[in-house]
């Protein structure tokens, strides 16, 4: 991978959200809030867990990648979410990819974060909107924050990850292949309509 | 509607997964000049049981893993669920 597509200096790039929402916003008050929160490098980590694999990993990332479904490890530098069996999705904390130092010990990693763009979702009814398009248990016992998953919303694959919990309950943060950004921003609008609003009663 | 017991995720739902067919059809050895009758069997028959079948699933929309499992093609009830390469377990029905 050539070090300037990794330059925390490269132009900005346009949002996958930029088509659906150019202010990056939404919210629906007393129901949800969708933000798009820009731009962030995302590596995609690959590798069979031995002790010795997963040293080599928390020698560069500070921590050891979960070996737990759905399970996330968190750093200073960086965040491991389980994605499968040798599959980790590596969130980093600071503007530059991690995945050439992944790279430089000797570990298989891709920089993904341009094609797999995430929008943070948040509110008091942000998890019963998600359970419209879902069959996942979306219940704080089986889906605490910290957790994250790939399932199906709405017809597509998304991978839902559950951040820590906000000052209007939970965050979700949904990481989604760049070509279904805009349908899975414009499905989680039109599913808040469903839902009653603060200054309205239900049915409307 | 199947939950289908992913070994990695753990129950899921049908539509998460993508169904690979039968499992153990074995491709006939190309040392043993197979005829085309014993080809066209190895491609386009199964054994198509009422009752218990051995099918490959895939978790498309999660863990991206292939597995076997058992089904029974009557009841919908999944009785087994082993990894790929792994022989179909005796003790099931």
């Amino acid at each position: 991978m050539p070090d300037d597509l990794t330059k925390a200096g490269r132009p900005t790039p346009r949002s996958a959200f930029a088509g659906v929402a150019p202010g990056g916003l939404f919210e629906r008050p007393g129901v949800i809030r969708l933000r798009d929160p820009g731009h962030r490098p995302k590596a995609l980590l690959r590798g069979r867990f031995t002790p010795a694999w997963s040293a080599a990993v928390a020698g560069v990332l500070g921590v050891a990648p979960p070996e737990q479904p759905g399970a996330a490890a968190r750093s200073p530098v960086a965040e491991l979410l389980w994605l499968g069996p040798d599959e980790w999705l590596v969130l980093g904390s600071g503007p530059g990819s991690l995945a050439p130092a992944l790279l430089r010990a000797g570990l298989a990693a891709a920089e993904v974060g341009d094609g797999l763009p995430d929008l943070e979702l948040s509110g008091p009814r942000a998890r019963e909107v998600l359970a419209g398009g879902t069959a996942l248990d979306l219940h704080p016992a089986a889906f605490p924050a910290g957790r994250a998953t790939r399932t199906r919303l709405g017809r597509i694959g998304v991978l839902l990850q559950r951040a820590e919990d906000g000052a209007n309950g939970p965050v979700f943060r949904l990481h989604v292949e760049r070509p279904w950004a805009g349908y899975l921003w414009s499905w989680l609008a039109d599913a808040a309509l469903d839902h009653p609003s603060n200054d309205e009663s239900f049915p409307r | 509607m199947l939950l289908i017991p992913c070994p990695h995720c753990g129950p899921r739902e049908e539509r998460e997964f993508r169904c690979g067919g039968e499992s153990h059809v074995a491709r006939p050895a190309v040392a043993e000049a197979p005829d085309d009758r014993t080809f066209a069997e190895y491609l386009y028959v199964r054994t198509n049981p009422r009752g218990v079948l051995a099918e490959r699933w895939h978790h498309l929309y999660g863990c991206r893993r292939w597995f076997n499992l058992l089904r029974d093609t009557v009841t919908h009830e999944i009785t087994a669920v082993y990894p790929m390469g792994a022989s179909r377990p005796e003790s099931a029905p």
